[in-house]
């Protein structure tokens, strides 16, 4: 053996291993044009976009719709179709189209359209929301389970709960690998059908409904919101992130375990579609859009106006720096309900149409790598190390009036005098927009408060869990001491963020939150407000009595914490003689005709609203569409018109939430909205001034890691004006505060 | 010494003696006799080898190879071949595709012989010729597949599997591909022929039968044989599928024939710009009462232009009492001058003028060429020649002024000298001896013989099936008790007949009954009935030609149909179970009984229980046609539960009950 085999060959094979493989930086859309009901597109709602050869088919709430010689053709009722809402569309290989509608399959076959129902096949019902193509066989999921219709031989197979191990019979999406099949569900996890017809099921193993609680073990999340098969690996999309698993095993892909900016930016981690390309895979999330490739994520961002900005982060490359590149023409919207991509172009569900981008010619490579950025944050609050007070509101709810968003400004009311600032962070949309509206401002009494809010980490929230999970990352990330969760929208994130503080070990001043449900939660360490919610409750149901309804049906999210507000409502209810004819949850993810047909047959003669999650507002309009004309009661959440979003195109141009005036038939509930003539005619700027303090020097001294003399030093210092003769160990404060503060600058305790 | 004088003129040479003569002419006669057999002999073992060997290559042995005692079995007795598929090879030789016999056939027109038989698997039907003529594939209609032959030894390959009751096969060879239509799914397989894969399906219209292909290989059009299913007492239609050829074959339109239907073969012209089908015009919805009038049934020539919103034009095919019934095929001269109409049902074929056709299309205004189906002139001027034919011709080809008929029930292949107009040769593929009672029957189910020859048995029980449509008989009220046509496959033991169960046998059934209600013509005299039995009892069904499907469904299925106590275990009284009217093996009762399905237009709503045998193709169900589908009639059509109980079953057993009998 000679030199160059014994020694230059293999170093040279060492060197070549050992050198790092050029990250290749994604492409960059950067013009988009827009599809939506102005241009000819037939529906501003689209459920899925696909790809067949360049050619995209499109499920919207208006039919099937396809772009033919630069003209968009639809599909609908008219031409055969059994029902204008589509929610799933493939292409066989041999062009034939399929469907899922709300009123069965649909096969497009050259102008020709068949249905299967459950009158003439063995589809195990009329609501289809998925459909997806292997060979000749046709899977669909549906909500009495899953099916499969043999082309070649025209029969069926049947899976659901009767002579499966499903859970449940509503499906919200399947797809093939070879001979598996993968299910996902509607808040039952993944489930997977073997070639042997065993069934394997994948969810949440910590129980929880939308925490996380230890990364890596299973899904994040028993309800998937999206799903894509790869040879590879299975990917499910949830509202709190991105799972992987590769055969057993379960990684996390969103959020992300480090930030991939040193500024701490979070991505957007509420996935709700997914495609892939190669290598690179496409998310599509509630705020924006991910471009995962080797070299890093590129993320479109939602801004004011769109997707305005595309950021790569050089996630391959420590210690580069995140660079922005402008989006000359934007997508409108950053929920991206689908995706599809082709070689070289990409195509964007949004709520209001479609978005179209040819890829352009790859961006320029990652830039230089910078020095990481460093983060102050000044805060002394608490005389320790950990020196951040973290805020984050558990509510999406960011009207003037809510009572979170007043609470956080309350905040700056524990800043020392010489203004240093602690930082906030907010996790609700508009929170600083909601600040400045206030009539007088940012500011405690005449003082204009010290308070910065940071914002725009998470620029959206498109739960309440989310905050929850992003609370807990910072919270270990930045050692914080106390979390201050302020909202007043549902309350049980709120719960969330106690348990979570009881795992963590983290006291949590809790606000806004309804004390009947505090049992739920659990924990010795949560104090409430308890102003909000009952106050709605009790206004709601005052409203109700004079309504007089004989068949009232609750629609609820279907979580357990909703079950716990539930049991609530029932109770308040039943105290004042009413009573319910039915209760309708409506899962997350699930198609609103669905609930809609649920309700439909209750026969409601008025409807209570709880806790709906985000999609109240579609479902409002989806029940208008559908012809319930019941009054509705809803909580003061429904009077946000960002809450709605869509619903504000409802006919008559009444935004739901709004419509006291113009749609009698609905009334909300709410506190009367801030104005700056108004003033504050209803007290609650003061009221939460007082329970604020209240709260918060409950929390502080039941905080575990603070002593009763630095706690009272804190409470000295930030309130000078105040006493405080004696602090009691901290007790449960649940129910009430362990001690009592009197104006005045006297501690009462017990 | 003795000197001799000569006496006379020498003698002539003796001349044979007259017997002597005689013998030498016989043996010279003999001689030849002799050898004329011999050479007739060896001609007849080569034919007899060919149609009778299994394996030709096997070379020429003796016939005790075969018949002696001791030897390998004897290759089973043959059926009758009746060819029905032709294909022409370049060197002028035919292939016959013989669905009687299982084989396909090899004929040297030019020599007047037949080369070879090979058995190719069950009931080859259409035959396509490919790789330069070195192979063929055939459609095995009972083997749902496809069958290449390597035409050289001649050596069957392994099979593609494809479709369910594969009819016919075209090849473009441009695209590497080949369409079979599939008569049993309802759709065309896709094959590709570098891999002998089939590619996927295009679903078709209902009983895809025929397909071809232009000679650009741009479009394919697929002619369906049955109507597409429809509201109950809506004008039927069936379709015409035409796809779109490529790299990914696709459908690209499908055209409506309205009130057209029974289409079993399609040519396009040489340039691409016409597909002729020729069809049955049915007018079920007007009683029978109109049949006399040619109204009922009728032939006519469909004329399709194959472009974009291109016209669809029928042409009677019927003289004022001179029927086209049962048209069965169509071929075209090369030239594209001529087109050639077979009449399955009477024995001919007729020669069009393409040039006329076109003088037609191109003069006549739209509304006049929409009314050519009912007008009896145009076809008749179109008319050229006829070819009378020998029983059933089915299939045809035309080359080098040679037209070819393969006369199905004759066992024979007629080939007609087109510019003499005579016939000029006519291969018989059959055994020696006369047509067996089946066969006889089997004619005279194909013979149109009904309303002066307008049409056969055949004309509403293609291959002894159904034609899926509902007819208004006028014999029980014009407009009441509309009846949905059923099959005639599997009748062995299901007596009464008739949906009411009224007629007790076949012979009243098809008997004098028959001739009055439908045939108007003399009824079939007792000999002809005992035929016609023999072959309508020997009609097997579609599902007793294939294996025993066995899946964990139907085998659920098949617990539920036995079933005595319902989900709830509730005991479920006899008299409600499925078996009790429909027992295996026939799975009916041969009783009658009230089950709810009456409607008002009935005027009984008690009916014989029908058996279940091939129910799959049975579309629609019911006694007026009203259920579109096995689980319509579960779920929508039997809402008081008097046809079963079946309220308590889930959607799995459910689904799993029709596709048990799916099965049977």
């Amino acid at each position: 053996m000679n030199l160059f085999t014994r020694i230059a060959l293999p170093l040279g094979l060492s060197l070549l291993l050992a050198t790092p493989a050029v990250a290749a930086p994604p492409a960059l859309c950067s013009r988009w044009t827009i599809h939506d009901p102005s241009r000819g597109f037939p529906s501003g709602r689209v459920y899925e976009v696909v790809l067949d050869e360049g050619q995209p088919w499109v499920a919207t709430d208006n039919g099937l719709a396809t772009l033919e010689a630069d003209a968009w053709r639809v599909i609908g009722p008219d031409q055969g179709l059994p029902h204008p809402e589509v929610w799933g569309v493939a292409v066989a290989p041999n062009r034939d189209v399929w469907a899922a509608t709300a009123g069965g399959l649909a096969r497009l076959s050259g102008g020709r359209v068949d249905v299967f129902h459950t009158r003439n096949s063995g589809l195990p019902a009329d609501l289809v929301y998925d459909v997806t193509l292997r060979d000749r066989e046709v899977w669909v999921a549906t909500a009495g389970g899953l099916a499969r219709l043999d082309t070649d031989t025209g029969a069926w197979q049947v899976w659901t709960p009767a002579n499966s191990p499903l859970p449940v019979g509503t499906l919200q999406q399947v797809q093939c690998r070879g001979p598996e099949v993968w299910v996902a569900t509607f808040g039952a996890g993944l489930w997977r059908l073997d070639e042997q017809g065993r069934w394997q099921g994948f969810a949440d193993p910590d129980g929880d409904a939308r925490l996380d609680r230890k990364p890596a073990d299973g899904l994040q999340h028993d309800a998937p919101t999206t799903l894509l098969v790869r040879p590879d690996e299975v990917l499910v999309g949830q509202e709190i992130g991105l799972s992987a698993l590769q055969g057993d095993q379960f990684s996390e892909l969103l959020p992300l375990s480090a930030d991939p900016t040193p500024g701490g930016a979070t991505l957007p981690a509420h996935v709700l579609s997914l495609a892939a390309a190669g290598p690179r895979l496409y998310v599509g999330t509630a705020s924006g859009l991910l471009v995962r490739e080797a070299g890093g994520w590129l993320v479109y961002r939602e801004r004011p106006g769109g997707l305005r900005q595309a950021v790569e982060y050089p996630a391959a490359v420590p210690g580069r720096a995140p660079r922005a590149h402008a989006v000359e023409s934007p997508a409108p919207c950053g929920a991206i309900r689908s995706l599809a991509v082709g070689p070289d172009e990409l195509w964007l569900a949004f709520p209001g149409g479609l978005a179209h981008c040819r890829e352009e010619a790859e961006a320029p490579g990652w830039p230089p790598a910078a020095p990481p950025a460093t983060v102050t944050a000044p805060g002394l609050l608490f005389p320790r190390d950990h020196d951040k007070l973290f805020a984050a509101s558990a509510s999406r709810d960011d009207s003037p009036a809510s009572p979170g968003l007043v609470a956080a400004a309350r905040i700056g009311l524990l800043l020392p005098p010489d203004g240093r600032t602690v930082a906030a962070t907010s996790f609700a949309r508009g929170a600083q927009r909601s600040l400045d509206g206030y009539p007088g401002g940012a500011r405690w009494g005449r003082e204009r408060l010290p308070i910065q809010l940071v914002t725009g980490h998470v620029p959206d929230l498109p739960w309440e869990g989310l905050a929850a999970q992003a609370a807990l990352d910072l919270a270990r990330r930045q050692k914080i001491q106390l979390l201050v969760v302020v909202g007043g929208g549902t309350p049980v994130a709120q719960l969330e963020v106690a348990q979570l503080a009881r795992q963590i070990g983290l006291p949590v001043l809790l606000l806004g939150s309804d004390e009947p449900l505090l049992p739920h939660a659990g924990s010795g360490w949560v104090t409430t407000l308890g102003w909000s919610v009952r106050a709605q409750l009790r206004g709601l149901i005052q409203r109700l009595r004079t309504v007089g309804p004989r068949r009232l049906v609750l629609l609820v999210d279907d979580s357990r914490y909703a079950a716990a507000g539930e049991q609530v409502l029932a109770a308040e209810l039943a105290a004042r003689g009413l009573s319910l004819a039915g209760v309708v949850r409506h899962r997350r993810g699930q198609p609103l005709l669905a609930t809609v047909q649920e309700l439909s047959l209750l026969s409601p003669d008025a409807l209570l609203l709880w806790a709906p999650g985000p999609a109240a507002g579609e479902l409002l309009r989806a029940l208008r569409a559908a012809g319930v004309g019941c009054p509705c009661f809803g909580p003061s959440a429904l009077a946000s018109a960002e809450f709605l979003g869509p619903a504000a195109e409802l006919a008559g141009g009444c935004t739901v939430g709004l419509t006291v005036r113009r749609r009698p038939e609905f009334v909300t509930v709410a506190p009367e909205p801030w104005s700056a003539a108004s003033g504050d005619p209803a007290g609650v700027w003061e009221q939460l001034g007082e329970e604020l303090l209240y709260w918060l020097v409950g929390a502080l001294v039941a905080s575990p890691t603070l002593s009763r003399s630095e706690v009272a030093a804190t409470l000295r210092t930030v309130l000078p004006g105040w006493s405080f003769e004696r602090l009691l160990p901290a007790g449960n404060g649940i129910g009430g505060a362990p001690f009592g503060v009197v104006r005045g600058g006297v501690v009462v305790p017990e | 010494m003795t000197t001799s004088s000569s006496s006379g003129p020498a003698p002539a040479p003796p001349r044979p003696a007259p017997r002597r003569r005689r013998a030498l002419l016989l043996l010279l006669f003999g001689g030849l006799l002799v050898g004329g057999l011999v050479l007739w002999l060896r001609q007849q073992a080569q034919d007899h080898l060919a149609m009778t060997l299994r394996d030709p290559a096997a070379g020429f042995g003796a016939c005790w190879d075969c018949h002696g005692t001791g030897q390998p079995p004897r290759p089973l007795p043959r059926q009758p071949p009746a060819p029905l598929g032709l294909a022409l090879l370049p060197g002028g030789d035919l292939l016959v595709g013989a669905t009687g016999d299982d084989s396909l056939y090899r004929l040297d027109p030019a020599r007047a012989r037949i080369r070879w038989r090979l058995d190719v698997g069950p009931r080859p039907h259409g035959v396509a010729v490919v790789d330069g003529g070195a192979r063929a594939l055939v459609a095995l209609r009972d083997a749902d597949a496809l069958v290449p032959v390597d035409l050289a030894a001649p050596r069957r390959e392994e099979p593609i599997p494809v479709g369910r009751e594969p009819t016919a096969v075209a090849v473009a060879a441009r695209w590497g591909i080949a369409l079979v239509t599939n008569s049993g799914s309802d759709d065309v397989s896709v094959v590709d022929l570098p891999t002998r894969r089939e590619r996927y399906r295009l679903p078709a219209g209902r009983e895809p039968y025929a397909v071809a292909i232009d000679p650009q290989e741009r479009l394919a059009v697929v002619a369906n044989r049955l109507v597409s299913p429809h509201a109950p007492r809506t004008p039927p239609s069936s379709e015409v599928t035409v796809i779109l050829l490529g790299k990914r074959p696709r459908v690209l339109e499908r055209r409506q024939l309205p009130s057209i239907h029974l289409a079993e073969s399609v040519a396009i012209t040489p340039d691409g710009q016409l597909a002729l089908i020729p069809a049955m015009v049915t007018r079920n919805l007007l009683p029978t009462t109109q049949t006399r009038r040619g109204w009922v049934a009728a032939s006519v020539l469909v004329v399709l232009e194959l472009a974009e919103r291109g016209r669809i034009v029928p042409i009677l095919l019927d003289g004022l009492d001179d029927y086209h019934a049962d048209p069965t095929a169509v071929a075209l001269e090369p030239a594209g001058r001529f087109a050639y109409l077979a009449s399955g049902g009477r024995d001919r074929v007729l020669e069009l003028d393409l040039a006329k056709l076109r003088r037609l299309l191109e003069g006549e205004a739209a509304d006049v060429l929409q009314s050519l189906g009912t007008r009896l002139g145009p076809g008749t001027l179109l008319l050229a020649r006829r070819f009378p034919t020998a029983a059933n011709p089915r299939g045809l080809a035309v080359a080098e002024g040679r037209l070819y008929v393969s006369e199905r029930l004759a066992d024979g292949v007629a080939v007609f000298d087109l510019a003499a107009g005579t016939l000029q040769h006519r291969f018989a593929l059959g055994l020696l001896g006369g047509p067996s009672l089946q066969q006889q029957g089997e004619q005279l189910f194909y013979r149109a013989s009904a309303y002066q020859g307008q049409f056969s048995c055949r004309t509403c029980h293609p291959d002894g099936h159904l034609d899926g449509l509902t007819y208004d008989f006028e014999i029980d009220g014009l407009g009441e008790n509309f009846v949905d046509n059923r099959s005639l496959r599997g009748l062995v033991g299901t007596a009464p007949f008739k949906w009411t169960g009224l007629n007790p046998t076949l012979d009243v059934q098809c008997g004098p009954r028959f001739s009055r209600i439908l045939g108007r013509s003399r009824p079939f005299s007792d000999a002809q009935s005992a035929a016609l039995h023999v072959f309508v009892n020997a009609l097997p069904t579609a599902n007793g030609r294939r294996p025993p499907v066995d899946t964990p469904e139907v085998r659920l299925g098949r617990e539920v149909f036995y079933r005595t106590r319902t989900r709830t275990g509730e005991l479920i009284p006899v008299r409600d179970r499925c078996p009790s009217c429909h027992p295996a093996p026939t799975f009916t009762s041969q009783t009658r009984s009230r089950v709810g399905t009456g409607a008002q237009s009935d005027f009984t709503d008690v009916f014989d229980a029908p058996h279940l045998l091939d129910l799959r193709d049975g579309l629609p169900y019911l006694h007026d046609g009203r259920a579109g589908s096995l689980m319509e009639l579960f779920v929508r059509e039997d809402p008081a539960e008097h046809h079963g109980r079946t309220r308590d079953l889930d959607r799995v057993e459910l689904n799993a009950l029709v596709e048990y009998l799916r099965t049977l």
